[in-house]
């Protein structure tokens, strides 16, 4: 008899979420985000990567022609790819939360707060005359830490999220007070600094040539590529973010689903905060800040959808690459102007815009329906 | 009624106010007076009509960022014109010429929103780095320390001073009036407005608001050119009472006031959500605040506890919401 009961209960639960459900995705548009992709599937690459890479060569082009003697250059590349790995292993974490159909806010102040506990464990266990031993020691012990933390936030947030049922973007909102506020409070405010020198090998080292964070982002981008499309939990991630209900009917333990991808968020935020605490050898809880919103809209500009259920991470990739010429780019180009990086927020906030409204077009028949648009209205 | 009252999230809010505000009183008298009041009063100036135009958007269940974008570039804008003209008159003018640019970024926000049907969260995202990127590069990013004579002025204006025995003189400045009136106008205007209701509506199911005959692009354009107006409004506001203008100063508040107006029991879903609420959600942000101090706790710790606040008041409601729905027989709205 209670099991009868909890059944009509749920059915009944369900019927009004599906209702829910059925807005969000009206809102955006008749046709699902992912409703074309069979038709696309021979080469497997959609609009959004055409687009993308189009832009991204575009760019590249555009900014060598504009700045010959600085923008094409080894020594550029390799300062664009130090400064694009850590902001690409947070969007990769912000893109799998964004996936199951959340958000998550609280990706830079995780990635502190792990840095700050991996600093102190550093300073307390390294002094000045510490062997190199007990110095690779520490640092072991300290990635291990900021690992764990990662890990202990993200399951915190997956449990508000997945059990409590708290919407994911007031979750999240809620923790990013909590972990930096942590952060704040155990640091007082100040700067960690004075590690040593061997932890700069993560943060500014190089293995065969290429940066160590553009070839850890490389790795992370790799594993989640393939734990997303080649693995059962990929598969109940998509499944997740494109409908929760039908999800929970096929037997997939959401709010599990849900606690696991969030550690694996709070994972990769740990990851960046130890590349962060390397490079600038210190740790701060204010790091990183404007990170929040660029990972944001490097997901977005990458073609994931808001609404979850559908993303790549090539298009991640490629969103990350634009932005990250068009950032380096104008700063060279406007290098005789003061705050030449205002003008690169300008610009990013106007390309997220128009990106959004030419896949709004190319959802709809692409220049036929931007022509009617114009002409109609 | 009295359930209807007592279970309702503003009664909820005001009664831990009224605790918080207890205990603070026995742990330091210095917190049950009038210079205390008043600057907790100052604090919440600015955020209160910067929280009314996140509420109006919230409320049709958007999430908007740019608010505090928008008071910046506004009030940056009109201020870096006035003092280029040389003007020196009254306050009043700097409010004139700041609200039409809110309004018309409003409109951008809107025109965006409406016309391609994207997410305010996605749209607002990129028009806050897009607004704040134009006023830094385009306008000037420098502090503006010689404010225009009407301005100053107004700065200096006060309501009635008190001398604190220990905090020192404490005066109540008359942009607390400007924000009571604005909250009453835009209580009144979703409440007895047909576009106010159209707000609530389309945040609760916008098919049924379509199909019930509310024009939503134009329920979206009074409402984000509304919440634009009130953004600049508060940037005005912001000027006046710290007496600079300076860009950045409110970049990076825009998830304090979102908490405040969570906290005052908005669903950032849509349809629900109260000017009370959203002022007493950051009354009790601002009394966290400033108790901490008064407790002798360091201020390093507020963030802190302004998350663990956070997390009460956003769980409490699910599980409360989780409970009704197991219940069987009841119609949860919302």
């Amino acid at each position: 008899m209670p099991s009868a009961g909890r059944g009509q209960q749920d059915l009944k639960m369900d019927e009004e979420s599906e209702v829910t459900g059925d807005n969000t995705t009206a809102e955006v548009g008749e046709v699902p985000a992912g409703f074309k992709e069979p038709k696309a599937s021979r080469l497997n690459v959609d609009g959004r990567t055409v687009f993308l890479t189009l832009a991204a060569l575009l760019i590249f082009g555009l900014m060598s022609l504009a700045v010959p003697e600085t923008f094409p250059t080894v020594a550029n590349l390799d300062s664009m790819a130090f400064q694009l790995s850590e902001v690409g292993i947070l969007t990769v974490g912000m893109t799998l939360a964004i996936l199951i159909g959340g958000i998550d806010l609280s990706v830079t102040a995780m990635a502190n707060l792990s840095a700050i506990v991996a600093g102190l464990v550093l300073l307390n266990l390294v002094d000045a005359n510490a062997t190199p031993e007990r110095i690779a020691l520490a640092m072991a012990l300290a990635i291990l830490a900021a690992i764990l933390v990662g890990l202990v936030c993200g399951y915190f947030n997956g449990l508000l999220i997945g059990r409590v049922g708290v919407p994911a973007i007031l979750a999240t909102l809620s923790t990013l007070m909590l972990y930096s506020g942590l952060g704040v409070g155990i640091t007082e405010g100040k700067y960690l600094a004075g590690f040593p020198e061997q932890l700069l090998n993560i943060g500014i080292g190089k293995v065969l040539g290429i940066p160590t964070p553009l070839v850890i982002f490389a790795a992370v981008v790799v594993i989640v590529n393939i734990l997303l499309n080649y693995s059962a939990f990929g598969f109940k991630i998509h499944m997740l973010g494109s409908n929760a209900v039908a999800s929970r009917f096929s037997g997939i333990d959401n709010s599990g689903t849900i606690i696991r991808t969030h550690m694996i968020v709070g994972l990769l935020s740990a990851i960046t905060g130890i590349v962060t605490l390397a490079r600038t050898n210190s740790a701060n809880a204010a790091y990183g800040n404007s990170y929040l919103l660029m990972t944001v809209l490097v997901a977005v500009l990458g073609g994931v959808s808001i609404l979850g259920g559908y993303g790549r991470l090539t298009g991640v990739v490629l969103a990350l690459l634009c932005l990250q010429m068009m950032s380096s780019g104008f700063n060279m180009l406007l290098v005789e102007f003061r705050g030449s990086n205002f003008f690169r927020d300008f610009s990013w906030g106007l390309f997220l815009l128009f990106a959004m409204v030419v896949s709004y077009f190319s959802d709809r028949g692409g220049m036929q329906a931007f022509w009617r648009g114009i002409t109609h209205r | 009624m009295i359930r209807q009252i007592t279970r309702s999230n503003e009664f909820v809010i005001a009664v831990s106010i009224v605790i918080l505000s207890i205990v603070m009183t026995i742990v330091n008298p210095a917190y049950f007076t009038l210079a205390n009041l008043f600057g907790m009063f100052r604090n919440a100036t600015v955020f209160g009509i910067l929280a009314l135009a996140c509420l109006i958007v919230m409320i049709s269940g958007g999430v908007d960022v740019s608010f505090v974008a928008i008071a910046s570039a506004s009030s940056y804008i009109t201020l870096t014109l006035l003092i280029n003209r040389g003007f020196q008159g009254s306050a009043l003018v700097a409010y004139l010429i700041a609200l039409p640019i809110g309004v018309l970024m409003g409109c951008i926000n809107a025109f965006f929103v409406s016309r391609f049907k994207l997410p305010t969260f996605v749209v607002t995202l990129g028009t806050y780095s897009m607004y704040y990127g134009f006023v830094l590069f385009f306008v000037g990013s420098g502090y503006l320390y010689t404010l225009p004579a009407g301005i100053s002025a107004y700065a200096r204006m006060r309501l009635v001073t008190v001398r604190g025995a220990e905090v020192g003189t404490s005066s109540l400045h008359p942009s607390v009036l400007l924000l009571l009136g604005l909250a009453v106008l835009v209580w009144a205007f979703l409440k007895y407005t047909m576009i106010g209701r159209g707000i609530y509506a389309l945040g609760g199911a916008r098919d049924v608001a379509e199909r019930t005959g509310f024009n939503i692009p134009v329920v979206q354009f009074v409402m984000f050119g509304l919440a634009g107006a009130l953004a600049s409004i508060g940037g005005v506001t912001q000027v006046a009472l710290y007496r600079n203008g300076n860009p950045a100063a409110l970049m990076g508040s825009e998830l304090d006031v979102i908490a405040a107006v969570v906290l005052g029991g908005a669903a950032i879903t849509g349809g629900r959500g109260t000017v009370v609420g959203s002022l007493l959600g950051l009354m009790l942000i601002v009394i966290l605040k400033s108790s901490l101090i008064l407790a002798g706790i360091s201020a390093e710790w507020q963030r802190f506890v302004i998350g663990v606040a956070l997390i009460i008041g956003t769980s409490l409601p699910a599980i409360r919401g989780a409970r009704l729905r197991r219940r069987p027989g009841t119609v949860v709205a919302g």
